[in-house]
C-alpha cells in the first residue's frame, strides 16, 4: 500500500513537472530571426565550472563507496533505494544527467581516435571509476548510482519475467548500439547515446515531445519489465557486464552456505540468478564439446558476412556526419530547380572551396567503410558467441547471481533466511 | 588458486593496467598538446556550428 502510494506520488511529480516545462516553452517561444535561422535544439547543458566538476567526481566516488557498503557489508535493500533516490536527484535533476558514465564512453572513444581532442577529466573519471568499482565489487554502479538505472528501478512495481529466448534476442541490441555509438564517436560524427538518451530530456525538462514520449514509455514499461533501457539498450552496461564477470567480491545471495531452500529462485526481476545444475542433468561431455567446436567454427563466417554487410551500408551510415551530408546536398544541388538550404548558404558564406569539402567528406566516407567492416564483424562475433554460449553448461551446486547480468540491486538478499556466520 | 580464478585475476590486472595506461595517456596529452577547435563543441551541438550562418559562426570559421 505504502509502496503504491509512493509510486503514484512519484509518477504525478514526474509527469506534472514535465507539463509545467511544456507550458513554459509554449508561453515563451524561442525568437525567430529574419534570416530564417532556426534555433538548434540544445542537447547538452553548458560545461560546468571546474570546482563543480571536481565535486561531481567526489560525489560519484562517495555514492559508489556508500552503495557498495550497503550491498556487500550491510546487505541492505533500503540503503540501495536511498542512494538511488539521491542519484536521481543529484546526478539526474541537479546535474542534468551530464556527464554521465554512459555518455562518457563516447568522449573516451573520440579521444582514442582523435589525438586533437582533449577529453574533460571529469568525463574520463566518470568512465573509469565505475569500471574499477565493477571490477572489484560487481555492478554496484548500476544498482543505484546511475540515474538512468535508478529512475527505472524505482518504477518497478509488478515484475514480469520475459522468456529466455526473448531476453537473449533483445540482449543483442546493446551490442549493436555500442558498435554504432563507437563508430559515430570515432569518426567525430555524433554522440548518439546522448542524442537518443530517453531520460536526459526528462531530467532537464526540455525534452522534445518525441523524446519525452520515449522516456515516458520506458518508465511505463519499467513498471512491469525491470530496467528495460539498462538490459536491452545501455551500451555502457555491455562493458560493465563483461567487466563484472571477473569481479573479485561480487554480491552473494546467501551470506553463508546455501541451504537450497529455493526461496530466492524467482526473486530477481532481471532473471539474473543462476539455478543449480545437477550433474545428472549435464549432457555427455564429448557431444557437448563437439557441438561447441562446430558452433565456434561458425563465428568467423558470421564475422565475414556481418563485416561485408556493414561495409555495404557505409554510405548510409556516413550520412549522419554533417560534412558528408552537406557535401551530398551540395553535390545534388540544382540552383535552377531547388532553393538554397541554410546549410548550403552557410557553407558559401564561409568561402571554403567545395572541392575541399568533397575531399574531407570522401575521407570520412572511407573511414565509415572500414568502420562498417569492423562494426559488422563485431556484431557477427557477438551473435556467434551468443549461439555457442547456448551450448555450454556449467555445473553449479548453489543459487548464485549471474555476475554479468546482476545489477546488485539487493532485492534477492531479503529472501535468504540464512544468517551470517 | 584454481585455473578459473587464475584467469580472472589475470583479466582483472589487465583491465586495471589498461584503464590506468589509457587515463595516463589522456591526461598527459591534455597537458602537453594543443587542442584542435574542431571537437571543442562536440558536446554542445557542435554540428550546428559547421552550418551556422550567424555572424559569430561565420567569424569563427574565418578565424579558423
Amino acid at each position: 500500500m505504502k509502496k503504491s502510494f509512493a509510486f503514484i506520488s512519484l509518477l504525478i511529480v514526474f509527469v506534472g513537472m514535465e507539463f509545467v516545462a511544456f507550458s513554459q516553452q509554449q508561453r515563451f517561444p524561442k525568437p525567430e530571426f529574419e534570416s530564417g535561422y532556426t534555433q538548434p535544439v540544445t542537447s547538452m547543458p553548458a560545461p560546468r565550472d571546474g570546482m563543480f566538476a571536481i565535486l561531481d567526481v567526489m560525489v560519484l566516488i562517495a555514492a559508489l563507496s556508500l552503495i557498495t557498503w550497503f550491498i556487500l557489508k550491510r546487505r541492505s535493500r533500503s540503503g540501495v533505494v536511498a542512494v538511488s533516490i539521491f542519484s536521481i536527484l543529484y546526478f539526474g535533476f541537479f546535474r542534468e544527467g551530464c556527464v554521465c558514465s554512459v555518455g562518457s564512453l563516447q568522449n573516451v572513444v573520440l579521444a582514442l581516435f582523435n589525438p586533437g581532442y582533449h577529453i574533460p577529466l571529469s568525463a574520463l573519471a566518470f568512465f573509469v571509476i565505475p569500471l574499477v568499482y565493477t571490477l572489484f565489487f560487481g555492478r554496484t554502479f548500476c544498482a543505484g548510482v546511475c540515474p538512468l538505472g535508478a529512475v527505472q528501478d524505482v518504477f518497478l512495481m509488478r515484475p514480469v519475467t520475459l522468456k529466455k529466448w526473448l531476453q537473449k534476442v533483445l540482449g543483442l541490441i546493446p551490442y549493436i548500439y555500442l558498435g554504432l555509438s563507437v563508430l559515430y564517436a570515432a569518426t567525430a560524427s555524433d554522440f548518439i547515446i546522448c542524442r537518443y538518451d530517453p531520460f536526459v530530456g526528462i531530467f532537464r525538462f526540455n525534452a522534445t515531445f518525441f523524446m519525452f514520449a520515449i522516456g515516458a514509455a520506458f518508465l511505463l514499461i519499467s513498471i512491469f519489465i525491470a530496467r528495460p533501457y539498462c538490459r536491452f539498450f545501455c551500451p555502457y552496461g555491455v562493458i560493465l557486464n563483461l567487466v563484472s564477470r571477473v569481479s573479485k567480491n561480487h554480491l552473494t545471495i546467501t551470506p553463508s552456505n546455501c541451504i537450497q531452500c529455493k526461496l530466492c529462485e524467482s526473486s530477481c526481476p532481471l532473471d539474473a540468478i543462476n539455478k543449480p545444475v545437477a550433474v545428472k542433468q549435464m549432457e555427455d561431455k564429448r557431444a557437448a564439446t563437439r557441438r561447441f567446436i562446430l558452433l565456434s567454427l561458425i563465428i568467423p563466417a558470421l564475422m565475414i558476412v556481418g563485416g561485408w554487410t556493414g561495409a555495404n551500408f557505409h554510405e548510409n551510415l556516413a550520412k549522419v556526419n554533417s560534412k558528408v551530408r552537406l557535401a551530398d546536398e551540395l553535390l545534388h544541388f540544382d540552383s535552377k530547380t531547388m532553393k538554397e538550404s541554410l546549410e548550403i548558404e552557410g557553407f558559401r558564406t564561409s568561402g571554403k572551396p567545395a572541392k575541399e569539402l568533397y575531399l574531407e567528406a570522401s575521407e570520412i566516407v572511407k573511414q565509415f567503410y572500414y568502420g562498417g567492416w569492423i562494426l559488422g564483424a563485431f556484431i557477427g562475433l557477438v551473435i556467434g558467441l551468443a549461439l555457442s554460449g547456448l551450448s555450454t553448461y556449467r555445473y553449479r551446486e548453489d543459487y548464485t547471481p549471474d555476475k554479468g547480468n546482476c545489477v546488485s540491486c539487493a532485492r534477492c538478499l531479503k529472501y535468504c533466511p540464512v544468517e551470517k556466520d | 588458486m584454481d585455473r578459473r580464478e587464475f584467469l580472472r585475476n589475470g583479466a582483472r590486472t589487465l583491465i586495471v593496467a589498461g584503464l590506468g595506461i589509457m587515463s595516463g595517456v589522456f591526461v598527459y596529452r591534455n597537458y602537453t598538446t594543443e587542442e584542435t577547435c574542431t571537437f571543442k563543441n562536440m558536446c554542445k551541438d557542435c554540428n550546428s556550428l559547421e552550418k551556422c550562418s550567424l555572424p559569430e559562426g561565420v567569424k569563427y570559421k574565418k578565424l579558423k
